[in-house]
């Protein structure tokens, strides 16, 4: 839907997302990002229930413990900017500034809400070397950026008041050893919610705060409240299939309203489907060691192809003697059944059951799956 | 590759070399020359012509390079530097797959570089062969091969085992072949360009050469070289047809090559060791080939950009130095180790004060306008092992000797360290370069762009000069001679000359410096 060019729109506008699904959030920045006029700058502030985002060429089995995500009921999510994986929940504010190409810049956003925290929230932030800012050497916000041929933008992550014990919880793989990839690696960096160093903030104090300062950078604007989408719909429950109609119409961007900025379902459940979170993850091997049974040493090394299994090899480890007859067929059926599966237990686990008849193979089998979250 | 891949394309070879033919070997010459730029490729009919591994110019992200082996006419894509500040990138998902089309604009794939997400658009048309970086892929410097592209869809095939050694090797024995040629380029064009080229794959060949009888007695009379015929029968036999592909390719290559080498081998000399990130230095008997730094590639086409658009004038003065050396010697003693002054703090400061003495002279040249600064920022030029550079000295009008001293002691130290700021070496308004450690007594210094002059000094020795107030007739000066290069369209000849009158009463009586 192309934005209405009439002459009177700002240059500089400031949305607030009243969303807190992180699906439509991310939909809603990319429908700016590839929508919004080619010289405005843009400011989008926004926060997600409980998630984990991570970056583009990331790999979700090295940086996040899916199992404890599960368990916690933390989604997660990948956005189109690089970088490493970061924790949201409602303690956690977002910023985004979308500004032309040409004017990129690294540093300039994040010293503009250092600037915010220092001038209007009384917090001695200061931008650090990797652009991202931090107060008093604790890292309170972390930095991505995007960019295509007319626009770019950066976007960073602000703990107010965010669970840092679940977030660390969150962050931590089991697997990250035992995982070759090629791929972003984040860059991990001691965390400190703004919390700690100020009474009174929060979100409405932050945003408050970042609007003041873009405006004194762009001129003055008024902050509008966009719901890009109704109810937060968790990724279990993709929106069915192409038949689904569009959530509203496509709104155009209009800075004067407080228009519903409806986003597209079909956007947003693209953001939110396995093949773009799981799918999209480069190349790579998970080894795993520590195969001692009672009839044999084993180690697998499974070679994952966009998420999917691309090989399953079992075999005992070089010093390891070889194992008896009964059990090479096993190996061999593993080899054979898995590769072709999403890289998850219960889709392997289906794949494996033909294999479960064998006691030993079923061994086998339960060692793989519980390696796979 | 097989020898029934091999009898497969002879016919289509020879149909090539049939095309190339006399008449069309003029329009080919003109079509290569004036492509030379970001397309020179040679014709793949010219196999011989292949296994030289001509290299061109890169554009952007791009890099052309044929491999020894017999691949068909391709494009090597390197790395692209998506932004000015990009130095590496990796690679993230490819958005085409090899055998796809790629139109002009179309994505090939996504980059990310410290923490910044963007699509790399291909602007040109063609297949994607192979891709050499997969997915995934980390650090790789500019211009290291990430993919190749044909513009035929049936040489995609060709690419199934082409590999990134395939294009790194290419690279490394071209190398020596356009170093040798763009040495000789100068002189005559045609025959040293062919003689370097036939040198190269003579060596890298090595490897005994199979030939039927009858294709080594046509060679024989024909005067062909062996080593520079594609064998087409079993496990690269040459055959007589192989000779007479040659003959008939090598009249067409000649023309091509007497037009493009010129050009070319100009352009391929400093790019061809673009692959600074991939090749390492190339040893042959005789000589070693460096990559060249990005220091070195930045001393090159800016000096290079100076010395041939700004119209230079040389001034030169001779500066009597011994009240200099006197009040240096004194103010040293007095030092307590607060400060050690040089003769060249001496030599800033004076070129500060009669910078503001005569304006004219601190100001830059900026296409449309002249722009004259308030301060006098000096850039002193220091030589580190990696190359020249010129941090600069700012306000030294307003400076003191013994701030200056700091000064330039700290970002030299810091220069040879390599740990400078951007704003520390770039900018400023004016430049001194010193070689009098050197013992290098005079010299005419390039001038460094926007700069508008540039005060080269040499070293201080003992002159006699006549007097007749002294007892024999003559006594001995110490004296340092001044050389300005001056940009004409700046500073006329006559305000150069005010300022160098201005320089040498600052440094031959030294106290005025306090005024």
């Amino acid at each position: 839907m192309p934005l209405r060019a009439a002459p009177r729109l700002a240059r500089a506008q400031c949305y607030i997302s009243q969303s807190t699904d992180p699906f439509a959030n991310l939909a809603l920045e990319d429908r700016l990002l590839r929508r919004s006029d080619p010289r405005a700058h843009i400011l989008l502030l926004w926060r997600n229930r409980p998630c984990v985002v991570i970056g583009r060429n990331q790999n979700p089995w090295k940086e996040c413990d899916l199992a404890a995500l599960r368990a916690r009921d933390v989604w997660l999510a990948r956005r189109t900017s690089g970088g490493g994986a970061v924790y949201h929940d409602l303690g956690n504010t977002n910023y985004t500034v979308l500004m032309p190409r040409a004017e990129f810049s690294r540093d300039r956003c994040a010293q503009m809400v250092a600037r915010a925290l220092q001038n209007h929230a009384d917090v001695p932030a200061h931008v650090t070397a990797r652009h991202d800012v931090a107060v008093g050497g604790r890292k309170v916000s972390g930095s991505a950026f995007k960019l295509t041929t007319a626009r770019a933008f950066h976007h960073g992550t602000m703990l107010i008041d965010a669970d840092l014990a679940r977030l660390h919880g969150c962050l931590r793989s089991p697997h990250a050893a035992a995982i070759e990839a090629r791929g972003v690696d984040s860059v991990p960096s001691p965390v400190a919610n703004l919390r700690d160093f100020s009474w009174s903030i929060d979100h409405a104090a932050f945003c408050d705060a970042v609007c003041r300062e873009f405006a004194a950078a762009h001129g003055p604007v008024s902050p509008v409240h966009v719901d890009p989408a109704a109810e937060p719909v968790g990724p279990a429950a993709e929106p069915v299939g192409p038949a689904a109609e569009p959530v509203g119409p496509a709104a155009e961007l209009d800075p004067d309203g407080a228009d519903a900025l409806a986003v597209d379902a079909e956007a947003r459940a693209r953001l939110a489907a396995w093949d773009w979170r799981y799918g999209q993850t480069p190349d790579f091997v998970h080894r795993l060691d520590g195969g001692y049974f009672s009839w044999a040493t084993l180690s697998a090394t499974i070679a994952v192809h966009r998420g999917h299994v691309a090989s399953a090899v079992v075999a005992p480890p070089p010093d390891a003697s070889a194992p008896p007859p009964h059990v090479r067929a096993a190996l061999d059926g593993i080899a054979h059944l898995l590769p072709g599966a999403r890289y998850d237990r219960a889709d392997a686990a289906a794949r494996l059951a033909p294999l479960r008849a064998d006691r030993h193979a079923a061994e086998l089998c339960d060692w793989i799956l519980a390696a796979l979250d | 590759m097989s020898a029934v891949s091999r009898s497969a394309q002879l016919p289509r070879l020879l149909a090539r070399a049939a095309k190339l033919a006399a008449p069309a070997a003029r329009l080919a010459a003109a079509r290569a020359a004036a492509r030379h730029i970001s397309t020179a490729r040679v014709g793949s009919s010219a196999m011989a012509g292949l296994r030289a591994g001509h290299v061109a110019a890169p554009v952007g992200g791009l890099a052309r390079r044929y491999s020894a082996k017999s691949y068909p006419d391709h494009q090597v894509v390197g790395m692209p530097a998506l932004s000015p500040t990009m130095t590496q990138g990796n690679v993230g998902q490819w958005q085409k797959s090899v055998g796809d089309r790629i139109v002009p604009g179309d994505v090939l794939v996504e980059i990310e570089t410290d923490k910044a997400q963007m699509d790399f658009e291909f602007q040109e048309e063609g297949y994607l062969a192979q891709i050499l970086a997969p997915t995934g892929t980390k650090d790789l410097g500019i211009d290291t091969p990430i993919a190749v592209v044909v513009e035929d869809a049936a040489d995609v095939a060709a690419f199934a085992d082409f590999t990134v050694d395939s294009a790194q090797s290419a690279a490394a024995k071209a190398s020596s072949a356009p170093a040798a040629a763009a040495a000789a380029a100068a002189p005559s064009p045609a025959a040293p360009a062919q003689p370097a080229a036939a040198a190269a794959p003579a060596a890298a060949d090595g490897s005994r050469i199979f030939a039927s009888p009858l294709a080594k007695t046509l060679a024989r009379e024909k005067g062909v070289d062996l080593a520079q015929v594609e064998g087409s029968g079993p496990r690269g036999r040459i055959v007589k047809a192989d000779i007479e592909l040659f003959v008939a390719s090598a009249a067409a290559k000649a023309a091509p090559a007497a037009a493009a080498p010129a050009p070319v081998a100009a352009k391929a000399a400093a790019p061809a060791a673009a692959t600074a990130a991939a090749a390492p230095a190339a040893a042959g008997v005789g000589f070693t080939d460096t990559p060249l730094t990005n220091m070195r590639k930045v001393i090159a086409s800016r000096l290079t950009e100076a010395k041939s658009t700004i119209p230079h004038y040389y001034l030169q003065q001779n500066i009597a130095m011994d009240n200099v050396e006197k009040l240096r010697a004194s103010l040293n003693t007095a030092a307590n180790g607060a400060y050690k002054l040089s003769v060249n703090d001496f030599v800033i400061k004076a070129a500060a004060s009669a910078l503001r003495d005569v304006p004219e002279v601190n100001s830059s040249w900026q296409g449309e306008f002249i722009r004259q600064h308030h301060h006098a920022d000096i850039a002193v030029a220091a030589a580190t092992p990696a190359g020249l550079i010129t941090p600069i000295v700012k306000t030294c009008d307003a400076k003191g000797l013994k701030a200056i001293s700091a000064d330039v002691r700290d970002l030299v130290t810091r220069a040879r360290a390599n740990k400078l700021k951007p704003e520390e070496f770039q900018g400023g308004s004016f430049t001194i370069s010193n070689l009098g450690m050197y013992g290098i007594t005079s010299f005419s210094a390039i001038i460094n762009p926007p700069h508008a002059a540039i005060l080269s000094v040499g070293s201080t020795e003992p002159r006699l000069v006549l007097d007749e107030t002294a007892e024999k007739g003559f006594r001995s000066v110490a004296t340092m001679s001044v050389q300005l290069s001056a940009d004409h369209r700046v500073v006329d000849g006559a305000v150069g000359a005010q300022f160098l009158k201005a320089f040498k009463g600052y440094l031959e009586n030294p106290l005025t410096l306090l005024l």
